[in-house]
């Protein structure tokens, strides 16, 4: 092992000892290895958009670009000026500019990407399973298609419902509110649903968890096993 | 004037970009280049916040404000890595081996911690909100999406066991599909309402 890869190496151990020292409580180690990682991320995410965003799309053109890019690219300049202008008390309102070019870029791409990306195919996932070509597919097995297309449907209704905040009042003196009963009923079926699909997300998270666990045990035991001369 | 002008930009870009995903053709450069404006914008808006974080940890320092040593160690760190990064490069091999030697296992050990923190919630769930459907859909959940990722039953091909097993990797699927519509038609609405000017996010207080 060479000494570059050494110190590395009992970098990357002290590190996680140090975060792994959170789990006997919040100490002083836990904070340094903390405010370090947050100090190097930032500093890597600000040379990252120097040097990915800002140098290629802003003032590369601006410096290098043929005069027709300087032109178009004293656009996006003007707002970016205004944007860091806007910092300053004095000058906020010059911020609703460059802001509202984002919002309306932003609004655009999420209603896009929300029914080209989402709805659409969801929607049409859920519609398919009632498909009887479908069904028939695989021989002997229909009863369990239909079963579970029946199911998704109910799931889906369900977990929307769930979420179902539209309430009436049961009468005008009484301020409780209700939700139409047709809505409460399937909405607690979601329920389950729901309950399901974030247990099943919670899996996911806690199994890639506990993989990282056991990958930082098994590099510190691999370092001191090679500090001491094992294989 | 000074409020009408946003609202236009706002909405002369929102429907410029909606317009794109029907005439793509026509419109891919205006789109390539209205995208890559937003890009620069969100760039430096990620800079801009990084700007407050510094200033915050100054802030402390000169004021001698409690937990002013740990923000003498965030601005030492991100000083470093920002000249390090502007003189040297991100593909340079030290400035990589600065950067990952200390992300890697800080990262890595964050989730181991998120590991054990995850399983105490898991148990404090049910004592706090007792058995109601969803904590149980929850735990069965859970409990199943990890047993058979765990692979400890091995199922013949076409046996019952085998599409048992795929029904019940399925059932969380009607819950997700259900979540994600549901954000899909939030999105939409809001996404709706600031490109008819009903909702003004820029505008501020």
């Amino acid at each position: 092992m060479s000494l570059y890869d050494l110190i590395w190496g009992g970098v990357g151990l002290l590190l996680t000892v140090m975060v792994l020292s959170y789990l006997i409580g919040d100490n002083l180690l836990f904070r340094l290895a903390a405010y370090l990682f947050v100090g190097v991320t930032a500093g890597f995410l600000s040379v990252l958009i120097i040097n990915q965003i800002l140098w290629p799309f802003l003032l590369q053109p601006l410096i290098n670009g043929l005069w027709i890019e300087k032109i178009w690219v004293l656009i996006p300049l003007t707002l970016a000026v205004l944007l860091v202008i806007s910092q300053f008390q004095r000058f906020k309102g010059l911020g609703r500019v460059p802001l509202a070019f984002l919002a309306g870029l932003t609004a655009a791409v999420t209603v896009g990407g929300a029914v080209f990306g989402t709805l659409i195919p969801q929607l049409r996932a859920v519609v398919n399973a009632f498909d009887p070509l479908d069904w028939y597919q695989s021989p002997g097995m229909p009863w369990l298609r239909i079963t579970e297309a029946v199911v998704m449907l109910v799931g889906v209704l369900g977990t929307l419902s769930y979420f179902h905040f539209g309430r009436r009042r049961r009468d005008q003196n009484d301020p409780s509110e209700v939700r139409p009963g047709f809505f409460e009923g399937l909405a607690k079926v979601g329920g389950v649903f729901l309950g399901m699909a974030l247990g099943t997300v919670f899996a996911g998270i806690f199994s890639t968890a506990l993989v990282a666990m056991i990958d930082r045990l098994l590099v510190i035991s691999e370092f001191v096993m090679r500090l001491m001369g094992g294989s | 004037m000074k409020k009408i002008l946003p609202i236009i930009i706002a909405c002369a870009t929102g429907l410029t970009i909606l317009a794109g995903y029907f005439f793509q053709d026509r419109l891919a450069p205006i789109l390539g280049l209205l995208i890559n404006w937003g890009i620069v914008l969100v760039g430096l808006a990620g800079l801009i916040g990084i700007a407050y974080l510094v200033r915050m940890h100054i802030f402390r320092i000169a004021h001698r404000q409690k937990g002013g040593f740990y923000s003498v160690i965030v601005l030492l760190a991100f000083l470093f890595t920002l000249i390090a990064g502007l003189i040297l490069t991100p593909q340079n091999a030290f400035y990589r081996d600065w950067v990952l030697n200390i992300q890697t296992p800080v990262e890595a050990s964050l989730l181991a911690v998120l590991s054990v923190t995850l399983l105490y919630a898991s148990l404090y769930l049910v004592r706090t909100r007792g058995w109601t459907p969803m904590s149980v859909g929850f735990l069965v959940g859970a409990l199943v999406s990890l047993i058979l990722n765990l692979a400890v039953f091995q199922f013949q091909p076409g046996s019952r066991g085998e599409v048992w097993a795929l029904v019940l990797r399925r059932l969380p699927l009607a819950g997700l599909r259900g979540i994600l519509i549901g954000m899909a038609l939030g999105g939409l609405i809001v996404g709706l309402r600031v490109l008819l000017a009903v909702d003004r996010p820029y505008e501020g207080e």
